[in-house]
């Protein structure tokens, strides 16, 4: 088809054909700025959909929820760096039918009863003393500072090139008598084999 | 029947077209391409966009994110004209050293004279010495009093080194002292946590004729970690004025170190050092070839110490010596101690204040200059700062004040006003008035026993927004009135000297700065800048100058502008071009000229990566500044490229 008016001509054929495929190019080219768009968000927007996804890939104890429609709560301990950043990712959302409730508790005997406790990096040099205060309680333990995983914590956010990764301590989820689901394995920046635990000192 | 486009657009017309086949709905067109432009405009509130948890873990783990430091929630509140140098910044302007770092700045006028000599000052009055800027590295005070000013040669550190360089323009906070006149510069590197591994840089080219770092960062024990470092330049002679060899070229080798200690969950120690020897070539007027041997050391140490969760206390404690063999013939030792308690005082009020002490003591060889051969000099140093948040997020008003006594003039008092308003969390617009002064050099003490401090009152105003998510601006406007600034009269007959100094000039100078940072796409940002500064000064009665107000006048480029781009061209290589404009200088009489650095980076494998940069590609061979005080010549910059490899292990 070398004659220009003839291309132009079959371009115009081809469109005036469907008015769905008109429809398509332009919803496809909208959700491409959507998902575009997408590609970025603050960090602490991503940790706490993090912790939602943690919340669904990990198995508690059968005794953790008094009940089918308890809450799942999730602890943070320290100087709160989410802000209303949890409530705007999180919102109303439920995991396994469990609704999600975020504490602010005052200390570490507070905090036993969480399924979730996430340690702000405002608690560093304490870290060791708050481990050492959950031994035994069935919790996930969550920070985001280095070494956090190597002195029993269990999972560690890091940040690799702009985007938030983590790390699993395996031995500690044991004690705490927690499952984590393959599929948060597989997806682990790093699982920690050998650590120091404070716990056991 | 003919179909109508009825899914996404009702209103839309659908007039059947007279010869038969169908028209395309405009109306539904532009409601397509309003809604594309609703999705895309990134100011509208994050609901709009996408739910994070209905994101596949492996697509959480690809999201990236730009978080707000506390830096930088820090800066943003701050009420001065702030700009940093972020080490992003630093390692994609490809500059080998600090002098050219600083040129992004809008309103820091950096001038290179030769090799390794430069003017460099903010918002005008710049010189070889310019007295009116204060420079830090890691809260140490790098200037020398002997001209009263700072050794740019020998101001070098590993560049991956530096976490950020916050650059003030204007008077600044009162926590910084005298000499803060017009801007204050605070080169912070980074901690010895964040610099673990092994690290080497090799490269080479036609003017850095061989340069590189060999580095390493661990831990010792349980709480400390360090990293030693040393680091070596070779640099050509660059061309001379008229044609022919400059005689500028030089080498330096310095090793140096850091350590920091973590030494209870309250008390946190560093400790810094280095060590450099090296030679440079001074083509120093009228037509002397001076090789200078250069070599010094410092040490400091810094004690973090947190008293509760309100207050906090720094003590930093350095040691300073060089030694310069130019046609000065310098050894300058200098002690200093500072100390700096911060607190939070009820609920409103964050209190800072602090005292410093600094001794230096200098042996010249005074042949041709009329400094005393042997000179010790003492400067004591108090501060006091509140920010009282008279609205608390909303609006902050700090009151502050400087006090130094130095021996050529006594005490100084310079009080600082501030004043804050963040009407919503992206926009801030912040207003200050200042009282700076400039403390004699040695060198004008030594003319003129007599001299006096050379005053300054700057009104400041500004505004900070963020624009969407992607776009950010700063606007900062000053007029500052000077007085008693120095003029050099004619000494009345006979006398040893044919000049002396005195305070005899007064002058004004007004100006604005505009620096963005603007992510265009995913992959491209841009940051441009302008800065736009005039200056006039006047002689009062008696004096006799005659070059001072035109010095002072021309010797800093009355519009300057620059933009910076950045592009990932792929995951693994990246491109960044930096374009500067400088107007011409009237005095010295510096053509204008326009600079362009480009530079490709290779990352090979997480641990390697290759760049290749060229710097000053526009014009070849033109000339940035002449010293008019005459000490050294200048030289031409040339166009030049290197290739630098680094190792990361």
């Amino acid at each position: 088809m070398n004659n220009p008016m003839k291309r132009r001509s079959a371009l115009i054929q081809w469109g005036r054909g469907s008015q769905w495929k008109w429809l398509a190019i332009r919803v496809i080219v909208c959700c491409l700025a959507v998902v575009t768009q997408a590609q970025s968000a603050t960090e602490y927007q991503v940790k706490a959909a993090y912790l939602f996804n943690f919340a669904k890939f990990v198995e508690w104890p059968a005794d953790t929820f008094s009940g089918a429609d308890a809450p799942l709560q999730i602890c943070l301990l320290g100087q709160d760096p989410f802000g209303h950043e949890f409530e705007e990712v999180i919102g109303d959302k439920n995991v396994n039918g469990h609704r999600i409730e975020v504490i602010h508790p005052s200390g570490v005997p507070q905090a036993r009863g969480c399924q979730i406790i996430f340690v702000a990096s405002s608690e560093k040099g304490k870290t060791p003393e708050i481990l050492r205060g959950l031994r035994g309680a069935n919790v996930l333990t969550v920070g985001d500072t280095p070494g956090f995983a190597g002195i029993g914590g269990i999972i560690n956010f890091v940040l690799d090139d702009g985007r938030v990764r983590f790390e699993i301590n395996m031995k500690a989820a044991e004690r705490a008598h927690l499952k984590i689901s393959a599929r948060l394995l597989t997806v682990a920046k790093r699982i920690v084999v050998v650590d120091t635990p404070t716990e056991t000192k | 029947m003919r179909e109508r486009i009825g899914v996404i657009d009702r209103r839309g017309e659908s007039e059947p077209p007279s010869n038969g086949g169908r028209r395309v709905n405009t109306g539904a067109v532009l409601a397509q391409m309003a809604m594309l432009l609703l999705l895309s405009f990134p100011a509208w509130p994050q609901a709009a966009l996408v739910d994070l948890t209905s994101l596949s873990l492996e697509d959480l783990m690809n999201t990236k994110v730009s978080s707000v430091s506390k830096t930088e929630k820090k800066l943003s509140r701050t009420a001065s004209a702030i700009f940093v140098i972020t080490a992003a910044d630093i390692a994609r302007s490809g500059a080998t050293n600090i002098p050219d770092l600083l040129r992004m700045v809008p309103g820091v006028d950096v001038a290179q004279i030769n090799g390794n000599t430069w003017a460099i000052s903010v918002r005008g009055l710049n010189g070889q010495f310019s007295h009116e800027l204060l420079v830090l590295v890691d809260g140490r005070n790098v200037y020398t009093p002997t001209f009263g000013g700072v050794l740019w040669d020998t101001l070098d550190l590993p560049l991956e080194d530096i976490e950020r360089i916050e650059v003030i323009r204007g008077p600044g906070a009162t926590v910084w002292g005298a000499n803060a006149v017009n801007g204050v510069i605070n080169i912070i590197t980074k901690k010895a946590a964040q610099t673990q591994g092994g690290m080497l840089v090799a490269g080479a080219g036609n003017l850095d004729q061989g340069f590189g770092t060999a580095q390493y960062g661990g831990g010792l024990g349980k709480n400390t970690n360090y990293r030693v470092f040393t680091k070596y330049f070779n640099q050509d002679h660059l061309p001379a004025a008229g044609g022919g060899v400059g005689f500028d070229g030089w080498h330096l080798l310095r090793g140096g170190f850091r350590t920091d200690s973590q030494l209870s969950g309250k008390d946190n120690i560093t400790f810094e050092g280095d060590l450099y020897a090296g030679h440079e070539n001074s083509p120093e007027t009228p037509n002397i070839n001076v090789k200078v041997p250069l070599s010094g050391g410092v040490l400091s140490s810094t004690w973090d110490h947190v008293v509760s969760a309100r207050s906090d206390t720094r003590l930093q404690i350095s040691f300073d010596r060089y030694k310069r063999n130019d046609i000065l013939t310098e050894t300058r030792h200098t002690a200093a101690v500072d100390f700096q308690h911060h607190y939070l005082w009820g609920d409103r009020q964050d209190i800072v204040w602090g005292g410093g002490y600094r001794f230096t003591t200098s042996n010249t060889v005074a042949t041709l200059s009329s400094i005393p051969p042997h000179l010790n000099m003492q400067l004591f140093s108090a501060f006091f700062q509140d920010e009282v948040a008279l609205v608390p997020e909303r609006v902050y008003v700090t009151l502050g004040t400087k006090l130094e006594h130095n021996q050529y003039t006594g005490f100084n008092l310079m009080p600082s006003a501030r004043v804050s308003w963040t009407p919503s969390t992206r926009q801030m617009f912040w207003a200050a008035i200042s009282r700076a002064e400039r403390t004699p050099a040695e060198f004008d003490n030594s003319v003129s026993p007599n001299f006096k401090d050379e005053g300054a009152i700057a009104y400041e105003a500004g505004y900070r927004t963020t624009i969407g998510r992607d776009l950010s601006i700063d606007v900062a406007t000053f007029y500052t009135t000077y007085d008693h600034q120095r003029t050099t009269e004619p000494t009345p007959a006979p006398a040893a000297l044919l000049f002396t100094f005195q305070n005899l000039m007064h002058g004004e100078a007004h100006g604005f700065e505009i620096a963005a940072n603007w992510k265009v796409t995913d992959r491209w940002s841009l940051s441009p800048g302008y800065a736009f500064e005039q200056i006039h000064m006047h002689l009062k009665a008696p004096s006799q100058d005659t070059s001072s107000v035109f010095e002072d006048e021309g010797s800093s480029p009355v519009h300057s502008a620059q933009v910076r781009s950045h592009v990932n061209l792929r995951h693994d290589v990246s491109w960044d071009v930096s374009v500067y404009f400088v107007d011409r200088l009237k005095s010295g009489g510096a053509p204008a000229y326009t600079r362009l650095d480009t530079g490709l980076t290779w990352r090979w494998t997480e641990a390697l990566s290759m760049s290749v940069v060229g710097q000053d590609l526009w014009k070849d061979r033109h000339l940035e500044f002449v010293d008019n005080a005459g000490r050294v010549r200048s030289t031409l910059m040339k166009r030049s490229v290197y290739a630098k490899l680094t190792w990361q292990f």
